[in-house]
């Protein structure tokens, strides 16, 4: 068993940290395992190592401490050989001068120490999956943000990695190469291993089935995107109301008297409500509905708001940041 | 497991490092660094026949052979030398960032990377400079033949040849280890005055620069010590190999 467990294992870093000229603690103390067929979500806000643990992983930087295993092998700044099976798009690509995609793609597939016949027909084919037929011959220097963007997939793709490596894929892409990408990422999730690194939390949201949360270099959070959403708190509802506004605006004052209710808003027909951390849901909203009832309001729709990756991540700093000192027990409470 | 066994028979192990040798010499011969290093070297070299033809024409006086292939060479050590540490310094630091990110991340060693760039910048500067060196001889040998010997112009040549392999090799050692390219260009400068001057309290005169600049008129006329300068080239190969593997250790250990 414990044999079967390390062959699916795609990275593994462990006590994993980075300290910049003894200056800048950029990751503090991470240890992650990551499956293979895993799509994993790296959230964090600026500066809190998300680039550092990807640049680790791929072995551009040399840990302070702790160690990367990449496909069970160690991961060093010499490790060519690994890297034959990864694909990486650095956040805001940049290419050399002078270059086109034909030719910029041969000298990445050059650099894997592909052969002529291997990597002419893989960078045709790859020119034409990513919409660049017409751009082929160009110079890369007046392309758009969306052809670069496509342009780094197919050099990332050019190996036919089983590891894909992508810091913030889309980064400064208008909505419908944003659409594209993340159609992209879905695909490819079927077949490889992904880190995706990105701001937008729906993104996440949209195509990763894990998440993994940095918090000034701290690991946070590493688990299914289900457990995240999980830990967050469900104690926000929005209720569309129907009825005469008398009558609405009446209830909501009997309902703000009732004790299971910290907060209650209303916005015309639209009411929102936070609940007390202790009280148990269901029942506090029985007790609205009835409220309702009585005052002969139909309700349209209720949904519970921050059902998102984004409330949960905010959550999740929020928390860890009001634990302060706490945090250095927090092997021994484990 | 039948990919196991496949893929690694499709990897060319020295590829990686043709591709960074070829793309580094592509664009150096682009640069603007390079095309004015070229550009000012042909003129310099025009300037001076022009200056001879001159000096002939009103006053009648031929100047030797030797002194104008020694103007020529001596441009070549001390003008464009800035030309070519500017070339050479940035290699690898004016790389660093997302640049290098997409090179370094793909199936090359940091060995390979280092030696392609430096093998790159040593055949476009040792290169273009012994194509300049010997349309240089040509013209002399062909316009100016009175003093000069043809073997002691090739022997001055390669001791040149010897200098710039080091300076090359310095600046590309600075340049992996230096986030900076200015403060590289700096570093070198401050090296080579440093060891010049260092190495003409020498005893052992044959390593010093400037002995071998010394020696250089007499090279051109065919007045050579042929042993001084196999001791010199090897030397300059002997530190040059010990600069690089000490570069290439260093930026194989370090963060991009």
């Amino acid at each position: 068993m414990a044999a079967d467990q390390s062959t699916d294992l795609v990275v593994e870093t462990y006590k994993l940290t980075k300290i910049y000229q003894n200056k800048q603690i950029a990751l503090n103390d991470v240890s992650l395992r990551i499956e293979r067929g895993t799509v994993l979500g790296l959230l964090g806000s600026n500066g809190a190592g998300k680039t550092t643990l990807l640049r680790l992983i791929i072995g551009l930087h040399r840990p302070t401490a702790g160690w990367v295993n990449v496909f069970d092998k160690n991961m060093t700044p010499n490790s060519a050989q690994l890297r034959r099976k990864i694909g990486y798009i650095p956040t805001n690509p940049q290419f050399p001068k002078g270059m086109t995609p034909i030719t910029y793609l041969d000298y990445m597939a050059r650099l894997f120490g592909l052969p002529e016949d291997v990597r002419k027909p893989r960078l045709a084919s790859l020119i034409r999956a990513v919409d660049l037929l017409g751009a082929s011959g160009n110079p890369i220097s007046g392309f758009s943000n969306g052809m670069t963007a496509r342009l780094a997939v197919a050099a990332s793709l050019i190996n036919e990695p089983d590891l894909l490596i992508w810091d913030e894929p889309t980064h400064g892409l208008d909505p419908e190469a944003r659409r594209s990408m993340l159609e992209l990422i879905k695909s490819l999730s079927r077949e490889k291993t992904l880190i995706v690194s990105s701001h937008n939390l729906s993104d996440i949201d949209e195509v990763c089935d894990h998440a993994a949360v940095l918090s000034h270099g701290q690991l946070i959070f590493y688990g299914s995107l289900q457990d995240l959403k999980g830990r967050m708190r469900k104690n926000h509802y929005e209720l569309d109301l129907e009825g005469d506004q008398k009558s609405i605006t009446k209830a909501v004052q009997t309902i703000k008297t009732l004790s299971e209710f910290k907060t209650v808003t209303l916005k015309q027909k639209k009411l929102e409500i936070y609940l007390n951390d202790d009280v148990v849901a269901s029942t506090a909203l029985a007790n609205l509905f009835m409220t309702l009832t009585d005052s002969k309001i139909n309700l349209l729709s209720i949904k519970s708001i921050g059902q998102q990756t984004e409330e949960a991540f905010l959550d999740l700093v929020e928390q860890e940041e009001s634990r302060g000192f706490a945090r250095i027990y927090k092997q021994e409470a484990a | 497991m039948s990919t196991d066994s496949v893929k690694p028979e499709q990897y060319r192990k020295w590829l990686p490092y043709w591709a960074v040798f070829q793309t580094d010499m592509q664009q150096t011969v682009h640069t603007w660094v390079y095309r004015l290093w070229l550009l000012a070297s042909i003129l310099v070299l025009a300037g001076f026949f022009t200056y001879r033809f001159g000096v002939y024409k009103e006053t009648g006086i031929i100047q030797h052979g030797s002194l104008f292939f020694l103007q020529s060479l001596r441009w070549t050590i001390l003008a464009s030398m800035t030309l070519v540490v500017v070339l050479t310094t940035g290699c690898i630091s004016s790389e660093r960032g997302t640049l290098a990110d997409s090179v370094l991340s793909r199936g090359i060693s940091r060995y390979q990377y280092f030696l392609g760039k430096w093998h790159a910048r040593l055949v476009t500067v040792i290169g273009t400079f012994l194509l300049l060196g010997s349309i240089t001889i040509l013209g002399c040998m062909f316009f100016l033949h009175e003093d000069l010997s043809f073997k002691g112009c090739l022997i001055a040549l390669f001791a040149i040849c010897g200098l710039l392999f080091t300076v090359v090799t310095c600046c590309v050692t600075v340049s992996a280890i230096l986030n900076s390219t200015v403060l590289g260009i700096i570093t070198v400068w401050v090296l080579l005055y440093g060891v010049t001057l260092g190495l003409s309290y020498f005893p052992s005169v044959h390593l010093s620069p400037e002995v071998t600049m010394q020696a250089l008129p007499h090279m051109v006329k065919g007045e050579y010590d042929l042993q001084a300068l196999g001791r010199l080239l090897i030397w300059t190969l002997g530190i040059s190999l010990g600069i690089s593997s000490f570069g290439m250790l260093w930026f194989a250990r370090r963060d991009i």
